[in-house]
C-alpha cells in the first residue's frame, strides 16, 4: 500500500485515479490540515468547507481554479493582502470570469445570470429536453451497447446548452466541431504536470457569443442569451457587451464537462447497483434523490481553491494571509460527522440534498438547476427505454473487480470511458 | 429532546436568493417563491413542531447561496 503521507496530491497519478483513501488520510490529520508537499491547507470537513465558502471577507476566490498553479505573482506581506491581490488580479488565470472574482465585482457579474436557469424557467424547456434525450438514445439503442460518454453524455450536454442559450440552428454544426476533439490543446485544467491553465482558454468562444449578444440587444427573443443581453446591473446600468460575453462563454463551457461527469457517474451507479433500476422504474419520484446521492458520492469537482486574503482561523487552525486553501468537496461530501456511513450509496439518507458538489455561497454553481434536470431526465428515459443496464465486462471487468479509468487531474473526477450493455425495451 | 426554538426567526436574504428552490422542496410549509422567484419564509407563529424546524435546518444547509439564516432573538435567560 502506498504511504499516503508521501503522496503529492498535485502530481500523483494513482491518487488522481482514486482520491478517496488520500482524503481519509488528510481527514485523519484533522478537518483543516496543511499537506506537507506544498503547504496547501486541505479542508476535508463539511462544516469547515461551508464556513470558508461563507466567509468571502477572509477567503478570496482569485485562485479558485488553478490553486497553486501558477505560483502567486507576489510575495504576501502582512495580515491583509487585499491590495496585493487587486494589484495583481489581471495576472491570475481566467481573471475575467466570475468564478475567480470577489465581491463587489463578483456580485455585479453574477447578477447578469441571476434567475436565468431557475427550476421554474427550466420547467418550460422540459418537453424539448425530453425530445433531445430521446433523439440521442435513438442513435445507439438498437446496438444493445454504447460508450456512454461519447455516444450520449457529451453530445447531449452540448446540445442541451446550445439549445437553451439559443445558438442559431445554422451555426450548430460549427459550434459542435469547435467544442469537440479539435479543441486546440485538449483539457488542461487540473493537469498533473503543474502547468497552469492558460490565461483564458475560453477565448475562442467569446467572438461567437459577442455576435449573438449584440444581435439580441438589437432584437431580443425568448432565449437565455436574450435574457443576458438585456440584463442590467442592480443599479440599473447597462453592462458593456464584453461584460455579458464572459458570463455567457463561461456558462457554456463550465456546463459541458461537469454535466458529462455527473451523467456518467449516475449511469455507472445504475450499472454497478442494478437493484436501483427496477426501483426507480417503478417509482420515478425517487430519481431526484438518486441523482443527489450520485453527486455526493462522485462529486465531479473534487476541489475548489481559495486564497486567504486576511489572516483568520478555520476550524480552530490559524491561517496566515497568503495561504492557499484547498476546499475538498469530494471529501467534505464523505465527512462522517455529516453523513452516516459516508462511503455507502444511500439515496434514502435524510440529508441527501445537503451535499456540496455544486459548492455553496456566492460562487455556487449557477448551472446546478440545469445539471439536475439533465441528470433526472436522462435516468428517467434510459430506464424507460432499456432493461438490464449493465457494465460491459469486456471493457471494465467483472463486478467486484472493475477496471475503471478516470481523468488524470487533481481538480475533476470523471471516467474517461463508460461502456454499458442493455436490452432495448420494445415499443 | 426537542430544542427550544421560541424566539428564533427564519430570515432569507433576498439579495442572495437566486430561486434554486431547494428550501421549497425541503420545507414547503415554511418557504415559498415570490413571482420574482425569490424565496420567503412564512411568518412565525411560534407553533412549528420539531419536524418543521428540522426541515428548516436542512434548508439552511442545503441552500446553494447560503441565503437562509436562523436569527436567535430569544429574550429568555438574559
Amino acid at each position: 500500500m502506498t504511504d499516503l503521507a508521501s503522496v503529492d496530491y498535485f502530481a500523483d497519478p494513482a491518487v488522481a485515479q482514486d482520491p478517496y483513501d488520500y482524503y481519509e488520510y488528510l481527514r485523519s490529520n484533522g478537518p483543516v490540515f496543511a499537506e506537507p508537499h506544498h503547504g496547501v491547507v486541505a479542508v476535508t470537513g463539511y462544516q469547515e468547507v461551508m464556513a470558508a465558502f461563507k466567509d468571502h471577507g477572509s477567503f478570496s476566490a482569485v485562485n479558485a481554479i488553478g490553486g497553486l498553479f501558477p505560483p502567486l505573482p507576489f510575495e504576501p506581506e502582512g495580515d491583509d493582502i487585499t491590495e496585493q491581490i487587486e494589484a495583481h488580479r489581471h495576472l491570475f488565470p481566467i481573471h475575467e470570469h466570475m468564478v475567480v472574482m470577489d465581491p463587489p465585482q463578483h456580485e455585479r457579474a453574477r447578477s447578469l445570470l441571476s434567475r436565468l436557469l431557475t427550476p421554474r424557467r427550466l420547467k418550460e424547456n422540459e418537453d424539448y429536453m425530453w425530445q433531445l434525450v430521446d433523439r440521442q438514445i435513438d442513435r445507439f439503442i438498437d446496438n444493445g451497447k454504447c460508450e456512454f460518454l461519447s455516444e450520449y453524455a457529451k453530445p447531449f450536454a452540448t446540445s442541451a446548452i446550445i439549445d437553451l442559450l439559443g445558438v442559431p440552428e445554422e451555426d450548430r454544426p460549427e459550434f459542435l466541431a469547435a467544442l469537440g476533439a479539435e479543441r486546440p490543446e485538449g483539457n488542461r485544467v487540473g493537469a498533473l504536470d503543474g502547468e497552469p491553465v492558460g490565461l483564458d482558454p475560453l477565448q475562442y468562444l467569446d467572438d461567437k457569443f459577442a455576435g449573438y449578444l449584440a444581435e439580441r440587444r438589437r432584437e431580443p427573443r425568448g432565449d437565455v442569451l436574450s435574457g443576458m443581453a438585456t440584463a442590467t446591473y442592480p443599479d440599473g446600468s447597462t453592462p458593456e457587451l464584453l461584460e455579458v460575453v464572459k458570463p455567457a462563454t463561461f456558462l457554456f463551457a463550465a456546463g459541458q464537462e461537469t454535466v458529462t461527469k455527473l451523467l456518467t457517474a449516475a449511469v455507472q451507479v445504475l450499472g454497478d447497483y442494478p437493484e436501483y433500476q427496477q426501483t426507480l422504474r417503478e417509482n420515478p419520484d425517487g430519481i431526484p434523490t438518486f441523482i443527489e446521492e450520485a453527486l455526493r458520492m462522485h462529486s465531479p469537482t473534487k476541489v475548489d481553491f481559495r486564497l486567504v486574503r486576511k489572516s483568520t482561523t478555520l476550524g480552530g487552525v490559524p491561517l496566515k494571509a497568503g495561504t492557499i486553501v484547498m476546499l475538498c468537496l469530494g471529501a467534505a461530501n464523505r465527512d462522517p460527522r455529516k453523513f452516516d456511513d459516508p462511503h455507502e450509496f444511500r439515496p434514502d439518507r435524510k440529508n441527501v440534498r445537503e451535499h456540496i458538489a455544486f459548492g455553496r455561497g456566492i460562487h455556487t454553481c449557477a448551472g446546478a438547476p440545469l445539471a439536475r434536470v439533465e441528470g433526472q431526465i436522462t435516468v428517467r428515459r434510459l430506464l424507460d427505454r432499456m432493461r438490464d443496464i449493465g457494465i460491459d465486462e469486456s471493457a471494465h471487468g467483472p463486478a467486484g473487480a472493475r477496471n475503471y479509468a478516470y481523468e488524470p487531474t487533481f481538480l475533476l473526477r470523471g471516467l474517461t470511458e463508460l461502456n454499458i450493455t442493455f436490452t432495448p425495451e420494445k415499443g | 429532546m426537542p430544542e427550544d426554538m421560541s424566539g428564533t426567526r427564519v430570515v432569507v436574504d433576498a439579495d442572495l436568493c437566486e430561486g434554486h428552490a431547494l428550501c421549497i422542496q425541503l420545507a414547503p410549509e415554511v418557504f415559498d417563491l415570490s413571482d420574482e422567484e425569490i424565496a420567503g419564509a412564512a411568518p412565525m407563529d411560534g407553533q412549528w413542531d420539531q419536524g418543521a424546524w428540522d426541515a428548516v435546518k436542512s434548508a439552511v444547509d442545503a441552500c446553494p447561496r447560503q441565503a437562509i439564516s436562523l436569527l436567535h432573538t430569544s429574550t429568555k435567560g438574559q
